[in-house]
């Protein structure tokens, strides 16, 4: 019985180690969003959790793999959540972000400078576009943010794999913007 | 020019915030989150990461979503493997219903103190959006392509066109082959292209030119090839047809 009861009080830190995951993800995602909003996603993955494991029906054989998927019941009852009930944070979170707008010329620039970074932005969209399809799904996923241990785990490849396809993604991408007369750094 | 590895990251992002997507071509979240499971397939998983790249809505999904996955694959492997008995299965039911029952309690405790933790939250995000606002913008005003040197010079139309046939002319310019010009409207968007001519004026052809309304702004560029490499190109210089 202690032994169970002590069982429990571990899974108890688990799940509270999870609430602190969320929250922190949220918190890199966009860290605009209030303490307020976190604190009330946090409280609701609690229950969430808790409901789930006292709504348990078959047996626990493998911990960490449940674990798991009671996760990732939350976070798709968290994402539904965010988007159906919350959308205006979803459409901020990418303005947070405000490196993304560094290629955007401001309103008030001469056209000059307009549309040269309109066509910097067009020929690199193009150019990614133009990458053979495995090598491009790589590169778009790096360009978003996302390093080659995230694309390897990810995709569930073998260590090596992501990077052998970026670096001749990149390699292709340095090419097609070489003829545009814009040089990649390696 | 010259492109770091940082910038291209940037303008590949900036590219994707200026496109926008057709209603109801974003995947469910259910379909989005699906990807992150082992059992989906490859192709699944390159459709949603060709989509994402591509889109600022489902990207903030998909990463909020991978870094709580992350966490959460971080902290299940010190349970992997690990089976419970009968007992020890009712024993965390058990505690489930009292957190359960604990946080039906405590709602009203919480709410107490939900304005001071709304007004706090207020503070950041107008700090967060201050931050924003003061990014720093892009200075690179040198040549966008080709090499630096000498600047195309243009010499017609003038500012103010009074009659048509528009006529435009440049000063030849070193090694060039063939020249290309550009006439766009007001948007910056092209209305009109040249295609390669060795020339170094031109006039613009009936056709486009009816295309042209009296008393709005357009402008014109000349693009510099030699063997099919661009060389240089000028700057946009404005011209109005008189009203």
């Amino acid at each position: 019985m202690a032994g169970s009861r002590k069982r429990a009080a571990e899974i108890e830190r688990t799940i509270d180690r999870f609430s602190q995951v969320i929250r922190s993800a949220i918190r890199k995602t966009c860290p605009s969003i209030g303490k307020a909003d976190i604190d009330d996603i946090e409280q609701e993955v609690k229950v969430a959790v808790w409901r789930q494991i006292e709504k348990n029906e078959k047996g626990i054989h493998n911990l960490g793999s449940y674990i798991w998927r009671v996760a990732y019941t939350t976070t798709s009852k968290v994402m539904k959540r965010l988007t159906q009930q919350r959308k205006e944070l979803i459409d901020t979170w990418d303005d947070c972000r405000g490196a993304d707008k560094a290629f955007q010329s401001p309103a008030n620039s001469g056209p000059d400078q307009q549309y040269q970074s309109r066509e910097l932005l067009q020929i690199v969209g193009e150019s990614v576009d133009g990458l053979i399809d495995s090598r491009r799904q790589v590169v778009k996923l790096y360009l978003s943010g996302m390093s080659t241990e995230e694309i390897t785990e990810y995709f569930g490849w073998t260590d090596g794999k992501a990077r052998n396809l970026l670096s001749r993604g990149l390699a292709d991408l340095r090419e097609m913007l070489r003829e545009k007369r814009i040089v990649l750094e390696e | 020019m010259k492109l770091s590895h940082e910038d291209l990251k940037k303008l590949y992002r900036s590219s994707c915030a200026e496109t926008s997507r057709e209603e109801g071509a974003c995947p469910p979240v259910e379909f989005l989150m699906s990807t992150f499971l082992p059992e989906t397939s490859e192709e699944d998983k390159f459709r949603v990461a060709d989509h994402v790249a591509g889109c600022r809505s489902c990207r903030a999904k998909f990463e909020l979503a991978r870094e709580i996955l992350s966490g959460a694959a971080r902290l299940t492997r010190e349970s992997e493997g690990v089976a419970l008995t009968e007992a020890e299965v009712s024993a965390l039911k058990q505690m489930a219903a009292a957190r359960l029952r604990e946080n039906e309690k405590g709602r009203s405790f919480f709410f107490r103190y939900r304005y001071a933790s709304a007004a706090a939250g207020l503070v950041m995000i107008m700090a967060a959006i201050l931050l924003v606002l003061r990014a720093p913008l892009n200075k690179d005003s040198g040549a966008m392509r080709g090499e630096a040197g000498a600047a195309i010079v243009l010499l017609n139309p003038p500012g103010v066109q009074k009659a048509l046939p528009l006529h435009f002319e440049w000063l030849p310019y070193p090694r060039a082959e063939t020249y290309e010009v550009k006439v766009l409207d007001e948007r910056l968007d092209i209305v009109w292209s040249s295609g390669r001519i060795r020339a170094t004026s031109l006039d613009l052809p009936p056709g486009p030119a009816k295309g042209l309304k009296r008393g709005a702004s357009y402008y014109w560029k000349v693009a510099v090839f030699s063997d099919d490499e661009i060389l240089q190109e000028s700057g946009l210089q404005s011209f109005q047809l008189q009203e």
